[in-house]
């Protein structure tokens, strides 16, 4: 679990990414937005089988053609641009692991 | 509803499994989409402005509570599969027809469903599945030239059920003149245990109806009804395949096919008088029935329905006339 944290934390170390695949972590609702601008060539986001429930933020990020967002508890659209920038994946992920930030 | 809520440029997204319960006409940002999947949700209705997905693909909008699908679903021109099973649809839009690539259907589990419009028999499916009977329509797989049609019950049912099943079937057959609707009813009519179901309800008579009252005809309108691509590689010879030779084999095969049919429905041994007839005929029956499948653009829809419905009762009687018909 450490490591995978550990990983996460090092995206923005990988400018190139393509695919990010965060499925069935337990991740719940994300905090206030923070910026992973780095991911510039991501075009896949997988973050099926969470916790997810409501993301008030846009998502807008011009490279991404293939989001899945399967198996979580989202109640309504419009998704969050809390997706906008993929960073706000990492306070996330600290909440639900190590209750960083 | 902020327009920028989701990246234009996706191609692909799934929210299945969620809570949803409805879909907001902003997702129309999402022009390039190709497949949404919106499957075990809770939405009710489907925007108009889905028509906004030009290159959408595949729609799985199966288990939710969707009462009808938005009449803009007929201007999808990409869409191939659609899967809408698992609702409470009471009718699927006229438009439909209109899908051209649409190439799967799944209406399964939708009781309330009891029609299909007539423009659905204009759609060349090689997938249908409804009120708990996948047809399908795949390569031969001992790589014989033809197709092979197979219907298997998705899953096992109570009797109850299965009459719901058969119920839907019948209405679907009565209205709409696909012929996968009407294969569905065919072999589920050879079951022993709802054959006197199906002569009840007068759903083999509706079936001969079917078959033989449509009058031949040798305009273009069907050229296209059946991907006949399949097929290409015919061996059957030319003096057989001419459009004259064809309706008569046409008109010969519903003729044979309404008195198999007549003598079912006089309820003496209903399943195995239609099979001893089938069998006794089998060696006129199988070069009317590869003469049609061979060559379906030169025949009436209903003549090719027919053959499927004699094919059909072979296959699942187990006679080897079924291979025999993909041979000649």
């Amino acid at each position: 679990l450490e490591k995978w944290v550990a990983l996460v934390k090092g995206l923005p170390a990988l400018p190139k990414l393509e695919k990010l695949v965060v499925a069935n972590t337990g991740m719940v609702d994300p905090p206030a937005a923070a910026s992973l601008t780095h991911l510039k060539t991501l075009s896949l986001l997988d973050a099926s089988g969470n916790r997810l429930w409501s993301i008030k933020t846009e998502l807008n990020v011009s490279t991404l053609t293939s989001l899945n967002l399967r198996d979580n508890q989202l109640r309504e659209l419009p998704l969050s641009s809390y997706f906008r920038d993929y960073s706000t994946l990492l306070p996330a992920i600290d909440l639900i692991f190590h209750n960083f930030s | 509803v902020n327009s920028d809520s989701l990246p234009p440029s996706l191609t692909f997204l799934d929210l299945s499994k969620n809570k949803l319960s409805s879909l907001p006409a902003a997702l129309q940002v999402l022009s390039q989409l190709q497949t949404l999947r919106i499957a075990s949700n809770a939405i009710a209705e489907l925007p108009e402005e889905i028509d906004t997905f030009q290159l959408l693909k595949e729609l799985d909008v199966s288990n939710n509570a969707l009462e009808k699908l938005p009449s803009t679903v007929g201007t999808l021109q990409c869409l191939r599969v659609l899967n809408a099973s698992g609702n409470t649809l009471k009718s699927l839009p006229s438009t439909i027809g209109h899908c051209r690539s649409l190439n799967s259907v799944n209406v399964d589990a939708n009781s309330k469903l009891k029609l299909l419009p007539r423009s659905f028999d204009s759609l060349d499916l090689d997938e249908f599945v409804v009120a708990g009977i996948k047809t399908i329509r795949s390569p031969n797989p001992q790589g014989l030239t033809g197709v092979v049609m197979k219907a298997e019950t998705t899953e096992a049912h109570s009797p109850n059920v299965m009459r719901k099943q058969l119920v839907q079937l019948v209405h679907m057959a009565r209205t709409s003149h696909n012929p996968l609707v009407v294969y569905a009813l065919a072999s589920k009519a050879t079951d022993e245990a709802v054959a006197d179901f199906v002569v009840e309800e007068g759903a083999l008579e509706d079936l001969v109806t079917f078959c033989t009252d449509v009058p031949a005809q040798s305009s273009t309108d069907d050229e296209n009804w059946f991907d006949s691509s399949d097929l290409s590689r015919s061996k059957l010879s030319s003096s057989t395949s001419s459009l004259s030779s064809s309706n008569l084999i046409a008109s010969s095969l519903a003729e044979q096919l309404r008195e198999i049919s007549l003598e079912a429905l006089s309820r003496l041994s209903q399943s195995d008088t239609i099979r001893l007839k089938l069998i006794r005929h089998e060696k006129e029956l199988v070069p009317m029935l590869s003469s049609l499948l061979r060559h379906p653009q030169r025949s009436n829809k209903a003549h090719v329905a027919a053959a499927l419905y004699i094919v059909g009762n072979l296959a699942l009687n187990g006679t080897s006339t079924f291979f025999q018909v993909l041979r000649v």
